[in-house]
């Protein structure tokens, strides 16, 4: 057996025979290392499925704000929006030459936790996903009437909807509002199918249906709605007065610009209009510094238990004395004592990030329910990547650098100590 | 390892086992540990050597092993200059012709019975070679059984043998292979009474067997009638013992 080979055999059954210590000195890497996988592989998913959420859209126009906070709640239902549009606006900037499709999303009411969404018929021929995929039903069809409601995949499978189930709304957001808006209930007309995105955890409505609920609840003097709702409750019109957003698709990009600045020039309201890609550039400025942070935390972290690393090959070294002169007897010189050290580091090294690796690839495909219904995005199960590559070699090749310390010593011990075993 | 070459062809010589001449070595300048004018040990040839501790007696076995290389004269082991090879050289050499036995914890806890007996078989090509055509488990079997232990107790880890099977382990892995030259390094002072003198005996058979010359050192001058012939360090060494 070439002295590599054999101080590879040795380091491996060293390494079993002191299996508690290796353990723990193991787990510690294990964690630090899916640590950092993990920071990185949800950063990276996070991204993806944002980006992934809304495509083709060229402008999104919503009240007078700053570009990341439209973006949230229009298009991910994050947050609140901060104001509206008038129905007025929306019409005329839809039917402008230039723009080729429209679909106005109206929000402010909720379905046991899920977001209730205003909007018409354009929102289901032009709402594109995933680069380019359109929505599907899986099971009902779309409006018929004003009364009916299209669920995303994620409120049917969670609430046990059918097609045909009837549904009450309830004012503002979140599980337990306190005004429900019970006279008028919703019917499920059509389901969705899954689409990874927060329109799986949303009730699509028609913009008249949201009116009509809305008029309802003013007769009844339940509760009060923001005051720039408040006339159109009486009337209870068939064309809302005011819409929260809307998404707007040109026939030219190279309109785009132009539109942009008209809009957010506008006289009568002010509005902004943001193309969504640029303010997912903004948004992804915005959280890099805390990216970067848990990154170079985790960094920090694996650092750490490479350290724990060192400690347990340090604090080894002189009990392990009488093994050196063992194999220096049986013929070992100082390079193979040397060897058979960094080899011991890099097989604990290589292993423990190894799985790493597997722990977080693995945890992510089972707690991928979990987080798409929490946060709303979706966990590609994806095999491991350049990334994971790149951390295991790098801790391995980290460890062998640190071993180079008991190595070197071990190689001096067994140099002074050459035959004597010393207790 | 890779085989030395000179040490593949060569014959059971008559070149002494060992052969010292004007040998003087330090471990800090002015300051000799070890100087010895004059002393062999001839092939095949079982000594008993007296060495009291701090006699220079780990210095002179760091020197017949090639760990150590004398600040001038010569070591000779099998007619090979020790102190003409470097390092490496000196490392295959030991892995080819030389078997060790201490004091005690001579085995690797991490290796199997069988694993420790046959290690030298994985430094070296030539001892795998004469450790038979069965190949060295099976001959660490029947050296097992020649020095009295049941080849069951391969099963065991070593950790959890007694001292003396320990010793006899030990005993099987200096043997195997057959090396021209074995060197015992107080191998008896864990052992009982009773039991040294039949560890010496069994070791002494063996090592006849394989034509191995034996240095054995040790304090208990009472295994000396055992040997060839004995000697003392402390008279050997002109150096003298420290106080």
């Amino acid at each position: 057996m070439s002295a590599p080979g054999l101080a590879a055999a040795l380091a491996l059954k060293s390494l079993g025979n002191r299996r508690g210590t290796a353990l723990l000195t193991l787990l510690s890497i294990t964690i630090s290392v899916a640590l950092l996988i993990g920071v990185n592989q949800v950063r990276r998913e996070a991204r993806s499925s944002f980006t992934n959420t809304l495509s083709g859209a060229d402008l999104i126009v919503g009240a007078r704000s700053g570009s990341i906070n439209l973006l949230l709640y229009s298009i991910f239902r994050i947050g609140n929006p901060t104001g509206a549009v008038s129905w007025d606006s929306y019409q005329k900037i839809s039917s402008r030459s230039d723009v080729a499709w429209t679909f106005p999303i109206s929000l402010g009411d909720s379905h046991r936790g899920y977001r209730v969404l205003g909007t018409d018929e354009n929102y289901f021929t032009f709402y594109r996903y995933g680069g380019g995929r359109g929505l599907e039903l899986a099971d009902g069809a779309l409006f018929a009437d004003d009364g009916d409601a299209v669920i995303g995949a994620e409120v049917a499978a969670k609430l046990g909807y059918e097609v045909g189930t009837p549904i009450v709304v309830s004012h503002g957001i979140g599980a337990g509002s306190f005004a429900e808006h019970d006279d008028n209930p919703f019917r499920v007309a059509g389901i969705l199918e899954r689409t990874g995105t927060p329109v799986d955890q949303t009730v699509h409505v028609t913009l008249a249906g949201i009116e009509i609920m809305h008029g309802a609840d003013v007769a009844d003097a339940d509760h009060e709605h923001d005051d720039e709702g408040g006339e159109g409750h009486a009337e209870a019109t068939i064309e809302p007065e005011i819409i929260t957003a809307f998404v707007v698709g040109m026939k030219s990009r190279a309109a785009l610009f132009g539109l942009q600045r008209i809009i957010n020039d506008y006289r009568r309201e002010p509005l902004s209009a943001i193309i969504p890609g640029v303010a997912l550039t903004e948004l992804w400025g915005l959280v890099s510094t805390a990216e970067t942070a848990l990154l170079v935390v985790s960094g920090f972290v694996v650092v750490a238990g490479l350290l724990g690393l060192l400690t347990t090959l340090l604090t080894s070294m002189n009990e392990r004395r009488r093994e050196m002169a063992v194999l220096r007897s049986v013929g070992a010189g100082p390079g193979m004592i040397f060897a058979l050290l960094i080899c011991e580091a890099a097989f604990l090294a290589l292993l423990a990030a190894l799985a790493g690796v597997a722990l977080v690839h693995l945890g992510l495909l089972l707690s991928r329910e979990v987080v798409l219904e929490t946060f709303g995005i979706a966990l590609s199960p994806g095999l491991p990547g350049m990334f994971d590559l790149l951390v295991v070699s790098g801790v391995t090749l980290a460890a062998m650098l640190i071993a180079l310390v008991p190595a070197w010593r071990g190689y001096r011990n067994s140099l002074a100590d050459g035959l004597t075993v010393r207790i | 390892m890779t085989q030395q070459g000179t040490g593949a062809v060569e014959q059971p010589s008559h070149n002494p086992a060992v052969e010292l001449e004007n040998l003087s070595f330090s471990y800090r300048p002015n300051e000799p540990v070890l100087a010895i004018q004059q002393w062999q040990v001839a092939a095949g040839e079982t000594v008993f050597l007296k060495g009291p501790s701090g006699s220079g007696k780990s210095t002179l076995l760091g020197l017949i092993g090639g760990i150590l290389a004398p600040d001038s004269g010569h070591v000779r082991v099998l007619g090979q200059e020790l102190g003409a090879m470097g390092r490496g050289a000196r490392d295959r050499f030991r892995a080819q012709h030389l078997g060790f036995i201490f004091q005690m914890f001579n085995l690797l806890p991490y290796l199997s019975l069988l694993e420790n007996i046959t290690l030298p078989c994985r430094f070296s090509k030539l001892r795998a070679g004469r450790a038979g055509d069965q190949g060295p488990e099976a001959r660490a079997l029947t050296l097992l059984k020649q020095l009295g232990l049941d080849p069951a107790i391969a099963a065991r880890p070593v950790t959890e043998l007694s001292v003396g099977q320990q010793q006899r382990v030990a005993a099987a892995r200096a043997l195997i292979g057959e090396p021209e030259l074995l060197v015992a390094d107080e191998p008896t002072s864990a052992l009982d009474a009773d039991s040294r003198t039949q560890f010496v005996e069994l070791l002494l058979a063996q090592s006849k067997a394989a034509g191995s010359a034996v240095l054995f050192v040790s304090h208990d001058a009472s295994l000396a009638p055992l040997f060839d012939r004995s000697a003392t360090l402390t008279e050997l060494n002109t150096v003298g013992a420290p106080s």
